[in-house]
């Protein structure tokens, strides 16, 4: 039973339906396509990828609160739509990007922090608090801020207090989607040591969702990369950041800025903007941006990322099978 | 397999050192005491309302005892005033000052009540319209639609003409009709703050749509719905004194201040404080609502902490 990884999904697929006009057909985004992932009890799996990728709905879904279109999400080997909310939502928790809307206004930090462990009624008010001052304390806030309202923090701190309210129930699996990129990047840093911290001691298994690849390469053990709702590339961290595979995720990796002088505003070869997720195109939904596109790519879709197997999507990796297509 | 782990949690608070420490209240007297406008509409407010509660040990006389030899009879300050009639007689001789303080019970009976029962109906559906948009969006909104083509006095004198003009059917009728209000204001203020990121961590903590809709959504609209309230209070007991002026609301002889304005207008050239006496008790009490919930508003928003 050990062998399960702690969270999987298997072809996720979610799609909305989206509105264009009063008179126009209604069109349907493909948020997450088909994406298998695996993620190890005690490691950090690492997602980036642009805006508008499909990391947030990912999220989303690995949290339990926005049900899958097609496929499903395991948890320890079983479905989550079978596990009842209040016991998948014990084990597995999230820190949001924004620690200004993730912070109810109107309640004390005490509040705040204490708000999981009264909904699921765990020990007495006495304990409760005393398990959130513990927790509070651990993740460096003062203990005269417990009857203090959220706007009286700055970012770091309430990222802290959102901290310690993902991890008062001593979850297994903390989703932090993009958790650092409202703050300063002095206080990112601080975020993420007390992150990589937390991790140490209390076990924990984090997906990290994050635009930001020096984030990610700091933080985590393995990497997926996201294009328009699939994953193009995953491997190990090193892997991704030495030897990338797929074109875009060289494009992605040449696009971090550098503090060399003289480096400028680094060049990309991915031409026009992001596409229009609702029209991808056909075949290789990155061809058209793809510097190394040829032949099969505008025909034929790459095959999947499998989980658990470092690759990526690319016909330039994982030839296509149909002959004589190929340039 | 997995059930076996999920029991663990629940020794949280094993071997963990502290104590507890109170939370400070927070309503202190030193925090209303720098909201004067509290102060002062609450103090308006509240003093009326002793009145009213104790109406029978506060009011000099009866409020029904007619006198005919004793009619119009002035205020005290004016020439022929009587300090037996403070605030004078009415044009049965009844005297004006205990019809003033029971009328004071009609007044924020209704508005009380009224805008307790349209609260619940406006602040329930614009919460679920809110939070659940879609299909449930829809049928709120279709509902306040519905309710906004329908002229309050219109309707009320409808009902109270095939229903007959009692405080009851007052209060039902104006409770039923005034919920519009609460139910725009909460809806919007409610969708806004479903997608913040605070409500999808109560999600995720497992939290029950009744626990977020009143623990998490509820406590941020305190300061609209009190806004919306007093507004609301003060059109009630406008409305209801409009009803009884139309005599469709309070009957007499009970004394409420509408039917005691409208009973006073036939006199207004003659005795014109029998209008002028209601008229100001009227105003100051809409006006001290209202000011009492400015205060409160800014007491309790966040924002508004001193």
């Amino acid at each position: 039973m050990t062998e399960h990884p702690i969270l999987e999904t298997v072809n996720l697929h979610r799609r909305f339906r989206v509105t264009q006009g009063p008179f126009k057909p209604s069109a349907t985004l493909n948020a997450v396509n088909g994406v298998n992932l695996r993620v190890r009890r005690g490691e950090t799996l690492g997602i980036v990828g642009e805006s508008g990728c499909g990391k947030s709905t990912l999220a989303q879904m690995l949290l339990g609160l926005l049900p899958a279109t097609e496929g499903d999400v395991l948890f320890d080997g079983q479905p989550v739509r079978n596990i009842s909310r209040a016991a998948f939502a014990r084990r597995v928790q999230p820190i949001f990007q924004d620690p200004f809307s993730s912070l109810n206004p109107r309640k004390t930090l005490l509040d705040i922090v204490t708000m999981p462990l009264r909904v699921h009624k765990l020990g007495t008010a006495a304990e409760q608090e005393r398990r959130a001052r513990q927790l509070m304390d651990r993740v460096g806030l003062p203990a005269r801020f417990a009857d203090r309202y959220p706007k009286e923090l700055s970012g770091g701190q309430r990222q802290r207090v959102a901290i310690a309210r993902a991890l008062v129930m001593q979850p297994d699996v903390v989703i932090c989607d993009e958790p650092t990129s409202a703050l300063d990047a002095s206080v990112q840093s601080q975020i993420l040591n007390l992150l990589m911290e937390l991790k140490a001691d209390f076990n924990l298994t984090y997906v990290f969702i994050s635009h930001n690849l020096s984030v990610v390469e700091h933080i985590a053990d393995r990497v997926a990369v996201m294009y328009l709702g699939r994953v193009v590339e995953a491997a190990g961290v090193d892997q991704i950041f030495d030897a990338p595979q797929h074109p875009y995720t060289r494009a992605l990796l040449d696009s971090v800025l550098t503090v060399a002088p003289d480096a400028g505003v680094p060049e990309l070869a991915l031409g026009s903007g992001f596409p229009n997720p609702l029209r991808p195109a056909p075949g290789c939904s990155f061809h058209p941006r793809c510097p190394k596109a040829f032949g099969p790519c505008s025909t034929v879709v790459p095959q999947p990322v499998l989980a658990d197997h470092p690759g990526a999507a690319c016909h330039l990796i994982n030839p296509p099978m149909t002959t004589g297509a190929a340039a | 397999m997995t059930n076996t782990n999920m029991t663990d949690t629940n020794q949280i608070t094993a071997g963990l050192p502290g104590e507890a420490v109170k939370v400070p209240s927070r309503l202190s007297w030193t925090r209303i005491k720098d909201h004067p406008t509290l102060v002062i509409g609450g103090g308006i407010v509240f003093i009326m309302t002793l009145l009213a509660i104790f109406a029978p040990l506060v009011a000099p006389h009866d409020p029904y005892f007619q006198n005919i030899a004793a009619r119009t009879i002035p205020p005290v300050w004016y020439e022929g005033g009587t300090r037996d009639h403070i605030l004078g007689t009415d044009q049965l001789g009844r005297d004006y000052l205990s019809r003033l303080i029971y009328g004071a019970r009609i007044s924020l009976l209704i508005g009380f009540s009224a805008v307790a029962i349209a609260g619940v109906i406006g602040t329930t559906l614009g919460l679920l319209g809110g939070y659940f948009g879609g299909r449930v969006d829809m049928v709120v909104t279709f509902l306040t639609t519905v309710r906004l083509s329908l002229p309050i006095i219109l309707v009320a004198l409808a009902i109270v003409a095939v229903f007959g003009g009692s405080i009851t059917i007052v209060v039902i009728v104006l409770g039923l009709l005034k919920w519009d209000r609460f139910a725009v204001v909460v809806r919007s203020s409610a969708a806004q703050i479903s997608r913040l990121d605070y409500i999808n961590s109560a999600r995720a903590a497992g939290a029950s749509t009744f626990y977020i809709l009143t623990r998490e959504v509820l406590p941020n609209l305190a300061p609209q719905l009190i806004v919306i309230a007093t507004i609301e209070i003060a059109s009630a007991i406008l409305m209801e004194a409009a009803l009884s002026f139309l005599g469709l609301g309070v009957q007499p002889p009970t004394p409420s201040w509408g039917l005691m304005i409208s009973e006073a207008k036939s006199y207004m050239f003659f005795s014109f404080w029998l209008i002028a006496i209601p008229g100001v008790a009227l105003a100051t009490l809409v006006f001290a609502i209202n000011l009492a919930g400015d205060g409160l508003r800014d007491l309790i928003s966040p924002d508004g902490r001193g």
